[in-house]
């Protein structure tokens, strides 16, 4: 009897442990386990799929009047914009300059990849000359700043803030100033909107990220907060940028909201009438002595340039 | 079944329980820190 006593005390204690586990499984591990899609496997870009000088890639291509052979600048930048430098890369750049292992480029490429974050470190350190992003952080510029660089930020394109939300949510607009009351923690319900009876998740980016840095400017100072309910249980609301949305990532599960009730279309980027609009740059060292620096921000600014910013999906600064 | 059996039997199911928590939710941050905000948002309603 004591030991059918003691065997039961046991089995409570595992049972109980197990269930502890299922229940951290179930309110958030499955939620961050990836699926087996390309696009939701996809953290940032996949790089296989624009790379310059391949037949198969599905970045603009347009004959260039400019070929640098030596000299060549580094280049780096965000994911969002992969496409963009890679087209630049490929309509200038020598064939041979560019060295891809299957996974990401070498360190004697012409081209890097290594996402917003790396790219600021890296255009700071030396590692890249020039690198396409949009808006450093605070934290990015002071890290120029302590290593007694100062960064130049070209506007070469521009593109569309964009809050994305789960397809199947019922909300389809919100108004600039509800965005920021979301994210500040005034509303925490998506009912105060129209929406179903649910608390709200907003997500944020990783500290650093473009997207993220974006996000604090848009916000103005306000300070973001999380609801611990809302992280549990809500359906989420999010932030990126358009054609990464839109153009990179398609996955059919989330949606774009309109904001102030216009739609986050290239059409309304362009025309102005789509509210939140932010530049990206092409960002170097002003100490950087590479003659081909200037020469090629020359040329993205030219028609030729602008023409692959325009076809890859953004808006032209133009 | 004994005592000391018995309650060193409790120690390691308590020590791997532990443990279990500790790696599941290691792992979860480890899934956080590289989810996408997209997939993260598509795969919750």
């Amino acid at each position: 009897m004591k030991t059918v006593k003691q065997i039961s005390i046991i089995l409570l204690l595992i049972a109980f442990f197990a269930a502890f586990d299922l229940a951290i499984y179930n309110v958030f591990t499955k939620h961050f386990i990836k699926d087996t899609s390309p696009e939701m496997q996809a953290k940032s870009v996949e790089l296989s799929k624009y790379l310059p000088f391949d037949e198969n890639s599905e970045i603009v291509k347009l004959d260039s009047s400019l070929k640098l052979e030596s000299d060549l600048p580094v280049i780096d930048g965000a994911a969002a914009l992969f496409p963009v430098f890679s087209a630049f890369v490929n309509s200038v750049y020598p064939s041979d300059s560019v060295f891809f292992d299957g996974e990401n480029f070498t360190p004697e490429s012409a081209l890097h990849y290594t996402n917003t974050r790396g790219a600021y470190q890296a255009v700071v350190d030396g590692g890249a000359d020039i690198v396409f992003c949009a808006k450093p952080s605070a934290e990015q510029l002071e890290y120029a700043a302590e290593n007694g660089v100062e960064l130049e930020l070209v506007p070469i394109g521009r593109e569309a803030f964009v809050f994305i939300v789960n397809s199947s949510n019922p909300v389809d607009n919100l108004t600039v100033e509800q965005v920021r009351g979301i994210y500040s923690g005034e509303y925490k319900n998506w009912s105060q909107f129209g929406g179903e009876n649910r608390a709200i998740d907003a997500l944020q980016r990783n500290a650093g990220s473009g997207s993220q840095t974006a996000m604090l400017s848009f916000m103005g100072g306000r300070e973001m907060k999380r609801d611990l309910f809302g992280a549990l249980t809500g359906s989420a609301i999010g932030f990126s940028f358009r054609y990464y949305v839109e153009g990179i990532v398609e996955n059919s599960g989330v949606k774009m909201l309109s904001l102030n009730g216009v739609y986050p279309s290239k059409e309304n980027v362009s025309n102005g009438s789509y509210p939140i609009v932010s530049d990206f740059y092409a960002v170097y060292r002003k100490d950087n002595k590479n003659p081909n620096v200037p020469v090629l921000i020359e040329w993205i600014l030219s028609e030729d340039g602008q023409r692959i910013v325009e076809e890859s999906g953004y808006s032209s600064v133009k | 079944m004994k005592e000391k059996l018995f309650y060193g039997i409790i120690t390691a199911v308590c020590i791997l329980g532990v443990l279990s928590v500790i790696a599941l939710t290691a792992y979860t941050f480890h899934l956080y820190h590289n989810a996408s905000i997209i997939s993260y948002i598509a795969s919750r309603g």
